[in-house]
């Protein structure tokens, strides 16, 4: 029987194709055994480095312990190589390089890592350190953010607060205690009913000039330890900056031992307290003595502070002052004209009078008292 | 109604299919080999040096291991020497793809241990000699036709690169650019398809991360670029040094008597323990310190003592024989020289300056193109190590004034040169630039012409006078056609010789070229021209630019000095 050659060709093409495809599915299964052993062996090699990287950091952290920052450097460096999303290492190194006064390759190193781990607080708190160092108030608020909002444990309560009064401290020592007092009221809901807390709040509450929480933070810490001294001492003092004299007269009264600025403000308080012709619950008889005792002190301190040699427009000035007082002391002694009217001309003339002796010469606390008293009333007034 | 294809058209789609199939396939143990080849020589150095080897191991491992390499390298696996990369284009530029079993596996055995051993060597040369070899074992045992296996070789060594850098893109142009030659060639589709199966493999095992961590750079100040050109200068300078050292020191060693061939790695092991017990940054491959130099963990010093003495390890550990790559060491030096450029940049620059990290980076790709020669791999493979658009015009910057310094100042590119010291003559550039020459080279520009209108007796007066076997009828603006003396002759034989050549030639199609045909072309189709080809306008058939006759080919391309024809 004849055959066709062409036929017989694809046929034997056919065959060959067979037996390829045999071959590359041989081919395949030994492919696919292949990858399973050397994911194995990956798998162990992956375990050796790890094993390897915890050796280094080991060392590293020992030779940072003593002090041998340069090769505590090194080992943490081949840590870090070894597996560069383990924190640890990367921690440990950034602070070792930190340490040796090496901060960008430090910050380089964290943000390296928080690229893996945007959200991990230890790394975004080294990162914010960096930049409080490097004054850096825009990313170091940032970062610090970024630690106060990523996920903490619930155990790491303390950590955190301690980490927002780092940020204000930072804000603070910085000049942005508009900054600041946001962060402290957001702490204030957030800590613990103790008395320490309540103090250490208040006094930065009282450095970023908000009294008024200052205030009640100082109150809280006098509400369970009613004698503390430093409660006491901050409270009088927030009291006094609020303008709330009595009260501020209160604590300082009952405490010992304050410092020289505290106890300024404590003489202060009992001279405005003393002096003040406006003061509420006294009687006309009193307000006319103390607004007598207080004109007749300013005129004292003009004449002393301004003599009579000064310049011409000066010395006008004064006289007319001078001249203003007299009248003011005839009607008081007259007892002319509407006498409460008169008090608080008499008030608001002394505080003119001390201004003016003040650009003179320097303030003692009669003269500061007197100044407060005249701001305090004049502000009513007005 | 579905249409059947004819059975000889349905086994050639099969046999495409199957051929792709292969690649797959290729590109997965290509990949496999380069993972098991590098996770291989971690466990050799761990196995050897342990954390923090003691000073007298790091300079007895060397030569004793080499000892051992030296023997296999001579007495049982020849040719796997040195990088693997010259010969695997040997074996696809001459060997029809041939590249015997026990290649890719000495490769594999002698590269661990050597590299293992501390040698400053690399891993991807010798991962793409393995890569090749398993291709071209797996195209000879399926029972490929030679010029399929030979398609393989790019196919392997693509595959492999990616998995030893995870840059398959890079990958697939070094394979174009370095190992075929030619970034036109055929084979894109199949490294492409290789190179992503490798790289998936690849990812399955190890994980998607990248080879280096390196932080985001930019270009901080327009004038920043002088600086990277200057970086493009010094890398040139450097990788002329190390090439001309290579080949120095290579031809230093082949000079020694043949009875010293299996002791020459251990006497370039000794002076590489020596380097290394003082510096051991320098061993092996050396890419944790590639990663510290990209991340400014390097002084200035550090990183002009390793630049110089990486290169000398390096120069020690290829000239003395042993078996391992330049692509990691030229990286580590590039970084080195890249990172000091940019620290002395940064102290004397009036401008502001980016981080030291990103000169080291770009760095790496200037020597990389200066040495290797390969720029397009250069520049993806620094890119895809970034994934950073910012870095890519301050490197291609470098990278050319690096490559065109190299080129002017070493003749041969490395892989070429070492190849040539062992014998062998590659292929060059220019032939390539001769099989790309064409019909304009070659023709005669003023041809004279018959006009059509003269009888068939006086054409062949003319033709006979002139002794020319044929020639043009009508005008250079209008051709009709290509009259041969034989068809003059028959026309004379059968009396129709008052005819005139315009009838004979009858305006029917005629052989041609056109001025931008390959001389292949020309050379070929000259066999149908009748001993003579017009050569016609692209866009006006019948217009005539020039004619190309016998002579004119033998006299422009056989005969002429220096002609590549020859040396082909």
């Amino acid at each position: 029987m004849a055959t066709n050659p062409s036929t017989e060709g694809s046929d034997a093409r056919a065959r060959l194709i067979h037996r390829e495809i045999v071959q590359l599915f041989q081919l395949g299964v030994l492919a696919v055994a292949a990858f399973f052993v050397t994911r194995a062996l990956a798998a162990s090699n992956r375990e050796t480095t790890r094993r390897n990287g915890a050796e280094w950091y080991e060392r590293g952290s020992h030779l940072a312990g003593v002090g041998d920052m340069d090769r505590a450097v090194q080992f943490f460096r081949r840590a870090t190589v070894t597996n560069r999303h383990e924190p640890k290492y990367v921690l440990a190194l950034a602070d070792a390089l930190a340490r040796q006064h090496q901060p960008e390759p430090a910050r380089a190193a964290l943000l390296a890592l928080r690229e893996s781990m945007p959200e991990h607080p230890d790394v975004n708190l080294q990162l914010a350190r960096l930049a409080a160092a490097r004054h850096d108030v825009a990313e170091a608020v940032s970062f610090y953010h970024n630690t106060l909002y990523a996920p903490w444990r619930a155990t790491d309560d303390e950590r955190r607060r301690g980490v927002r009064l780092e940020l204000v401290d930072f804000l603070l020592a910085h000049g942005h205690a508009d900054g600041a007092i946001p962060e402290l009221v957001a702490l204030a809901t957030d800590i613990p009913d103790e008395p320490a807390t309540h103090l250490e709040l208040g006094s930065r509450f009282a450095s970023a000039g908000d009294w008024r929480n200052a205030l009640a933070q100082f109150q809280s810490a006098l509400r369970q330890s009613p004698r503390h001294p430093t409660a006491l001492a901050g409270a009088g003092e927030a009291a006094f900056e609020l303008g709330d004299y009595a009260i501020a007269r209160r604590y300082f009264r009952s405490t010992h031992g304050l410092d020289a600025s505290l106890s300024e403000k404590r003489e202060l308080v009992e001279l405005i307290i003393a002096g003040d012709p406006l003061a509420p619950r006294i009687g006309a008889a009193e307000r006319r003595r103390r607004l007598a005792g207080n004109i007749a002190y300013a005129t004292g301190r003009l004449a002393g502070c301004v003599p009579a040699g000064s310049d011409a427009a000066a010395g006008d000035a004064v006289r007319v002052l001078q001249a203003r007082a007299q009248t003011i002391d005839r009607q008081l002694q007259s007892r002319a004209g509407a006498e409460m009217d008169a008090i608080e001309d008499g008030v608001e003339l002394v505080g003119q009078m001390e201004a003016a002796a003040r650009r003179e010469c320097a303030a003692v606390p009669r003269d500061r008292a007197l100044l407060i008293i005249a701001q305090r009333h004049g502000a009513d007034r007005r | 109604m579905t249409r059947t294809l004819p059975r000889a058209q349905q086994l050639r789609l099969r046999e495409h299919q199957l051929f792709l199939a292969l690649t797959i396939l290729v590109g997965v143990v290509a990949g496999l080999a380069a993972v098991l080849f590098s996770v291989a020589i971690d466990q050799t150095s761990h196995w050897l040096f342990g954390i923090a080897p003691a000073r007298a191991r790091l300079v007895v491992i060397p030569p004793a291991m080499s000892v051992l390499t030296g023997f296999l390298l001579v007495k049982v696996f020849p040719g796997v020497r040195g990088s693997g990369v010259p010969q695997t284009k040997g074996a696809y530029h001459l060997d029809h793809g041939v590249i015997p079993a026990r290649v890719p596996l000495g490769k594999f055995i002698t590269g661990v241990l050597t590299i293992g051993a501390g040698h400053s060597m690399g891993r991807e040369g010798p991962s793409v000699q393995i890569g090749a070899g398993l291709a071209s074992v797996v195209g000879r045992w399926i029972g490929l036709p030679p010029d399929r296996v030979r398609d393989l070789i790019p196919v392997g060594a693509a595959g492999a690169l990616a998995a030893a850098f995870n840059t398959p893109v890079a990958a697939v142009l070094f394979a174009l650019e370095e190992i075929i030659g030619d970034m036109n060639a055929a084979l894109l589709g199949s490294t492409v398809v290789a190179s992503v199966a490798s790289v998936v493999v690849e990812r399955s095992i190890l994980g998607n991360e990248p080879l280096f961590h390196v932080p985001p750079y930019q270009l901080v100040h327009p004038a920043e670029l002088l600086a990277y050109a200057v970086l493009g200068i010094v890398g040139g300078l450097i990788s002329v040094v190390f090439c001309k050292a290579l080949l120095r020191g290579r031809r230093l060693f082949r000079r020694m008597p043949a009875s010293t061939a299996s002791w020459q790695p251990a006497i370039g092991g000794l002076l590489v323990g020596a380097v290394i017990a003082g510096v051991p940054q320098v061993m092996g491959v050396g890419y944790e310190y590639i990663d510290q130099a990209l991340n400014g963990g390097l002084l200035l010093k550090a990183m002009i003592l390793l630049c110089f003495l990486k290169l000398l390890a390096t120069v020690v550990s290829y000239a003395s024989g042993n078996a391992g790559g330049i692509f990691a060491p030229s990286l580590y030096i590039g970084a080195m020289a890249g990172g000091a450029v940019g620290m002395i940049v940064r102290q004397v620059a009036p401008f502001p300056t980016a981080s030291p990290g990103a000169y080291a980076l770009v760095g790496m790709g200037t020597l990389f193109a200066g040495i290797i020669r390969a720029p397009m791999t250069s520049v993806f493979m620094i890119f895809e190590i970034t994934q950073d658009y910012q870095i890519l015009v301050p490197l291609m910057v470098a990278n050319m004034l690096s490559f065109t310094i190299s080129r002017r100042l070493q003749a041969a590119p490395i892989y070429h040169a070492l190849l040539q010291q062992d014998g062998v003559h590659l292929p060059v550039a220019p032939l390539s630039a001769a099989a790309a020459r064409t019909a304009s080279h070659i023709m005669d520009v003023a041809p004279p012409f018959l006009d059509p209108e003269m009888s068939v007796q006086a054409a062949l007066r003319t033709l006979l006078a002139d002794e020319t076997p044929a020639a043009l009828v009508g005008t250079a603006g209008r051709l009709i056609g290509v009259v041969t003396r034989e068809q003059l002759e028959a026309q004379v034989a059968d009396g129709t010789g008052r005819a005139s050549v315009g009838e004979v030639v009858g305006g029917g199609e005629f052989t041609h070229v056109h001025p931008d045909h390959p001389i292949d072309v020309v050379v070929e189709r000259f066999g149908h021209g009748g001993g003579l080809l017009p050569v016609v306008s692209r866009v006006d058939a019948s217009r005539v630019v020039g004619v190309v006759r016998l002579h004119d080919i033998v006299k422009r391309i056989a005969v002429e000095p220096g002609s590549p024809a020859l040396t082909r």
